[in-house]
């Protein structure tokens, strides 16, 4: 009976039923089986309303969102340009730096490829460097960035794993500045072999630059300072941030105009409907794995098999990548509160582990043959699969070494929380 | 068909205006509950509650258009294919989503019942007490929208598997 219904689960994944479906049917049909009233499954799913966090998911995408369907993403670039465009391998600096911060500002949906990557990838071509390592660049720099707050994966992370959500973006950020460092270091490599032309720095473009993104530059300070110096929680961030992008790109710049709300807001809550529809059904599901032990039972298995942390951790990275061929909110949902309990059990510290995982999340976006990344950039430039996989291999190879550091130097995830003191 | 995508279209235009109107409240809200506590070390003691039972509201209110839009999160290779198999594969998903989204709707009607006979208190504005089974309506409400969308998303698989 329990064979043939994970065969029907999963026969069901496979002709593409939604994820929250597949939770909630399975969790009405353990709690049948165990003999508790279906209404229990409800009693976890409005727990939903008891997180006193949650409220930032909808904030910040709904800022988000603002943020990416305004001129915002155009100001950015040249604004970075003229600070940066003068190193060497300046422009492509120029957009890791630029995608980064609007990835963890838009929360990681893919939208930098598609908002941001057709203005980059362009302009790289211009500046002349290789075709491939334009294209590798722009598919890789739509998740860089996950890793920095205020990050969506970040924030629905910490409301599953139960951790502080600013400790885990202080966790998670130091790992996302070395990626940021590598991946730089290449793009400098790569200019300086290919001699590409440099950006001659202006005054004049730098500073009219900086007056058209007036009203934009104060933003990351307000929201990561906010956060780091202990000013306001996570939500109350969000709360800021949705209200200063409201009035920025609304009633300032204009960029939204206010026919325009409705779709937006339409676009970014049916992301955030999205996730916790799948949040919820998850609560009722995972609250039964929890009682059952079953978290308990894999650590067993898993500990006979594997003594040591770092071959526990080597299984997990492996692992990760091939998950989030799944979809990272749902890979984080679904994994997390069973694999945090065994992590628990090697000793491993819950940021430490928040931060790889993510990073883990950031990589499987660019693995082939299925990672998401790939799909978008194969279908916002119009290349073939093939052409990106090997556009984006020397990438990929560079974030995996930089995963191996994060795996096994816990320090650098460590280092930031414990320095800051933020509880 | 038509009646369909009228019928359709008129639901989402209300769920669509219903959220703008519950986020603008939201941030306007959140945003003046930051700016009592930090200047003024105050707030309404109400906000936080209905703050965190709007995000219910606006979840259910984004996952009913999602599944108006096929934005839920699933496998998507299988259900890609050519038309026929498409559609047939489609119509299924859609059946399983049905039966589940029915079934949690029987579920949180039950809830519902309980949440109302123990008569607790979400919050008091004023001298109003608001109990928190008029929240709680969100669950069979939001699985019914969900519910209500799915069927016709299913309607049009049907219609696209059966026609031609």
């Amino acid at each position: 009976m329990a064979l043939a219904l994970t065969a029907l689960g999963l026969l069901l994944a496979a002709i593409g039923t939604p994820v929250f479906a597949l939770l909630g049917g399975a969790a009405l049909v353990l709690f049948h089986a165990a003999g508790i009233d279906s209404s229990a499954v409800i009693i976890e799913f409005s727990r939903l309303a008891d997180m006193p966090a949650l409220i930032a998911v909808p904030l910040f995408t709904f800022a988000g969102y603002l943020l990416a369907e305004s001129q915002a993403p155009q100001r950015m670039v040249r604004l970075a340009r003229a600070l940066f465009g003068w190193l060497p391998g300046g422009v492509a600096i120029t957009g890791l730096c630029a995608c980064a911060l609007f990835t963890a500002f838009t929360g990681a949906s893919g939208v930098t490829i598609i908002a941001l990557g057709g203005i980059i990838y362009p302009m790289l071509k211009r500046q002349g460097y290789p075709e491939s390592f334009c294209l590798g660049l722009v598919t890789t720099t739509g998740s860089l960035g996950l890793l920095f707050p205020p990050s969506l994966p970040i924030i629905i992370y910490a409301l599953v794993g139960k951790i502080s959500i600013n400790r885990l973006f202080a966790a998670a950020a130091v790992p996302g500045v070395l990626i940021l460092l590598l991946l730089c270091a290449y793009s400098v490599f790569v200019a300086v072999k290919n001699k590409v032309a440099r950006v001659p720095f202006s005054w004049g473009e730098a500073a009219l630059s900086l007056r058209e993104s007036g009203w934009e530059i104060p933003l990351p300070f307000l929201i990561i300072g906010g956060i780091y110096g202990g000013f306001f929680t996570a939500s109350e961030a969000s709360a800021v941030m949705a209200f200063y992008v409201l009035l920025v790109e609304v009633f300032i710049y204009r960029d939204i105009g206010l026919r325009e709300l409705p779709g937006v807001t339409r676009r970014s809550m049916v992301l955030v409907g999205a996730i916790l529809i799948v949040l919820g059904t998850a609560l009722g599901l995972t609250s039964y794995l929890v009682d059952a032990q079953a978290p308990m039972k894999l650590f067993a298995i898993i500990s006979t098999h594997l003594s040591r942390a770092w071959q526990f951790l080597i299984c997990l990275n492996i692992f990760l990548l091939v998950v989030n061929m799944i979809e990272i909110f749902s890979a984080i949902i679904i994994v997390v509160p069973i694999i945090l309990p065994v992590a628990l059990g090697y000793h491993i510290d819950p940021l430490h582990l928040g931060a790889l995982f993510l990073l883990n999340l950031e990589i499987g976006y660019l693995t082939m043959p299925m990672g998401l990344n790939l799909f978008l950039s194969s279908r916002r430039f119009d290349k073939p699969m093939g052409e990106l996989y090997r556009a984006t291999f020397p990438f990929w190879i560079i974030l995996l070494v930089g995963l191996a550091v994060v795996t096994y130097v816990p320090a650098l995830s460590l280092w930031l929380p414990r320095t800051l003191g933020i509880r | 068909m038509d009646i369909v995508n009228r019928v359709e279209t008129a639901a989402a235009g209300l769920e669509t205006g219903l959220l703008v109107a519950i986020i603008l409240g939201m941030v306007l809200l959140s945003f003046m509950q930051v700016v009592l506590r930090l200047f003024f070390h105050g707030g309404f003691l109400w906000a936080d509650p209905f703050l965190r039972h709007l995000v219910l509201w606006v979840g259910f209110l984004g996952a009913a258009l999602a599944a108006l839009e096929r934005k839920h999160f699933g496998w998507e290779t299988a259900s890609s294919g050519p038309g026929k198999i498409r559609a047939a594969l489609r119509l299924l998903a859609c059946l399983a989503t049905a039966v589940v989204a029915a079934f949690l709707i029987k579920a949180s009607w039950d809830y519902l019942g309980y949440e109302k006979s123990s008569g607790d208190i979400l919050m008091t504005v004023g001298k109003l007490d608001v109990p928190s089974w008029i929240f709680a309506c969100a669950i069979p409400g939001g699985f019914g929208l969900i519910l209500f969308h799915t069927l016709l998303a299913g309607l049009r698989e049907s219609l696209a598997l059966f026609r031609s």
